[in-house]
């Protein structure tokens, strides 16, 4: 078995969901080799050669892998966080025993355009969210300085679907 | 370990524990101590581990698909009484076995009375045997619960259960096994059974301590907590969350006995349930056969180990039940129990709901001695009484 053990190092409360919770667990092993292979195994995940981290979604949970360890936001309990972290050490076990099948893919997936996220945007420069225009707010979303809840014509009923494509895109960002 | 006397009650509970949970359970408790679900320090989050692991464990025996639905109570009575009394409505139709327990009998006889539902028993022979073809007979555009013992805590009848779940499948009724006797004893599989939900106890064949039990659900069903409390997180929202396995789940577990339990289902693994299985049978066997021997005896049920798990009841005319069983434990430290053992259903198949009967509940620590001597001493009972 490439990876023996997950050790769950801390449990908190999500900042993203305040019933759901996050928590940090520590790798027997070093992972940063398999990245590669759970990037063409996993579909829709996001590998960073540069960190290492390999990011992806599993029902709702948010799964970042590093070298040494793993966060996941979102996992719905204790019982969850365990349950997540046994698929992980399954799924780093089972890629790592068919890599010789599989061909690994070392492409970074790109941050999404700010054009591509102002596309979704209300495109009101309304300016309730702090920024001049709706295209200034989208720069600023991709790197983290704001956040989605920080525009509140989002929260009306008619943008509920783009939130929505939205959250999805700057989820893995 | 020094065991006083010889111990055949158990389908009680299960006496020795195998070492290992004993030690596991002081372990616990000296080093870790923590509970689960809540703190999240070192020792916190190895209680987590160790109760995630149990559950785990307990999915593993019995093919369940996800560790979050199997719900720790505090034994199989009260798993039972979670479900019968969270999904049944008023109006609702349920059957049952002839030979049920009062774990299940009692819940149902309740709710007939307060919430109208309505009570369908299948019949049996009087040694036990369910033919499952008489459960499709009582099928009703109301039924909505199938309950069946797995195994009869008083004839040791093994009932038809992969069969009716079936039969319950098919007319898309939920179908709950009760495997307090069978758990931990005989193979049992919730997929290929067709259970919906499996509810087991801890403390017999599954070798864990006291206090142990729960439930394995294998389908979607509302079933209304039959407990609000604190679950450890989301303590904000006011009511039991949706999510498994907390929504059934509240107040402190039995943190220690689930520990056990774990350790317990490793040595169950370690040994095989086919050789549990096996063994019990063999001395089944014989101690049916030594038993004949006894004179005036009349022992119930099946008399065949394939057919039976290890729970023998009989009588010796002329010398009541308790008698007996009170010359057995005074005289040769004999631990048997008589009585009505919670299931007048049972005896009134057998017709003994008068006299009760005395039973011996044979366990994975029992060998062939132990029957040895308990047929010696039936025999200078029987000949002090003649």
């Amino acid at each position: 078995m490439y990876l023996n053990n997950i050790k769950l190092l801390f449990i908190q409360p999500c900042v993203a969901e305040s019933k759901k919770i996050r928590f940090k667990a520590e790798f027997s092993s070093d992972v940063s080799n398999i990245m590669p292979y759970l990037n063409s195994v996993v579909k829709n995940g996001s590998y960073n050669s540069n960190m290492p981290s390999f990011t992806f979604k599993k029902d709702n949970r948010l799964i970042n892998i590093y070298a040494n360890d793993m966060t996941v936001a979102k996992a719905i309990n204790e019982t969850d966080a365990y349950s997540i972290m046994d698929f992980v050490k399954d799924l780093i076990n089972e890629t790592y025993d068919n890599k010789n099948s599989i061909e690994p893919n070392y492409e970074m997936r790109k941050k999404p355009a700010a054009f591509k996220i102002y596309s979704y945007l209300p495109k009101k420069n309304c300016k309730k969210c702090g920024e001049t225009t709706c295209i200034a707010f989208a720069s600023k979303l991709l790197t983290g300085v704001k956040t989605l809840n920080q525009c509140a014509v989002l929260e009306e009923e008619q943008y509920k679907e783009k939130l929505k494509s939205l959250n999805d895109l700057l989820e893995l960002v | 370990m020094f065991i006083l006397g010889i111990y055949l009650d158990n389908a009680a509970t299960s006496f020795p524990k195998p070492y290992a949970v004993m030690k596991k359970m002081m372990e616990y408790m000296q080093n870790i101590g923590a509970t689960s679900g809540r703190g999240a320090y070192k020792t916190a989050i190895e209680a987590d581990r160790l109760i995630y692991n149990c559950r785990k464990m307990i999915c593993k025996l019995f093919n369940g698909s996800d560790p979050a639905k199997v719900i720790f109570t505090s034994n199989i009575t009260e798993a039972l009484n979670v479900v019968i009394n969270g999904f049944l409505k008023e109006g609702d139709h349920v059957i049952t076995s002839s030979l049920e327990h009062n774990a299940v009998w009692r819940p149902l006889k309740t709710l007939e009375r307060d919430k109208n539902i309505e009570i369908s028993t299948v019949c049996c022979t009087d040694e036990g045997i369910t033919d499952y073809n008489d459960v499709e007979k009582l099928i009703k555009p109301n039924t909505k619960l199938i309950i069946f013992t797995h195994a009869s805590n008083v004839l040791g009848a093994i009932q038809p259960i992969r069969e009716i779940g079936r039969i319950a499948k098919k007319h898309k009724v939920k179908f709950l096994v009760d495997s307090a006797q069978t758990a931990g004893a005989y193979p049992m599989d919730v997929q290929k059974d067709n259970i919906d939900i499996l509810a087991f106890t801890g403390h017999k064949g599954l070798l864990g301590p006291t206090g142990t039990g729960g439930f394995i659900l294998n389908c979607d069903i509302d079933i209304n907590p039959l407990k609000s409390g604190g679950t450890g997180g989301d303590s904000k929202y006011p009511y039991q969350p949706d999510y498994f396995p907390n929504r059934y789940e509240a107040g402190t577990p039995n943190v220690v006995g689930i520990v056990g339990l774990g350790e317990a289902l490793n040595f169950i693994y370690s040994v095989g349930i086919k050789n549990i299985r096996k063994k019990e049978e063999e001395i089944i066997e014989y101690g049916i056969e030594r038993l004949k021997s006894v004179k005036e005896i009349e022992i119930y049920g099946p008399k065949k180990s394939d057919k039976i798990v290890g729970v023998v009841s009989f009588n010796i005319k002329n010398i009541k039940a308790e008698e007996i069983s009170y010359e057995l434990d005074k005289q040769y430290d004999i631990m048997v129990r008589s009585g009505l053992h919670c299931a007048p259903t049972a005896h009134k198949i057998m017709g003994t709901e008068n006299i009760g009967a005395v039973r011996i509940g044979i366990g994975y620590f029992n060998e062939k001695e132990h029957i040895d001597t308990l047929v010696e001493a039936l025999n200078k009972i029987q000949n002090k009484y003649m």
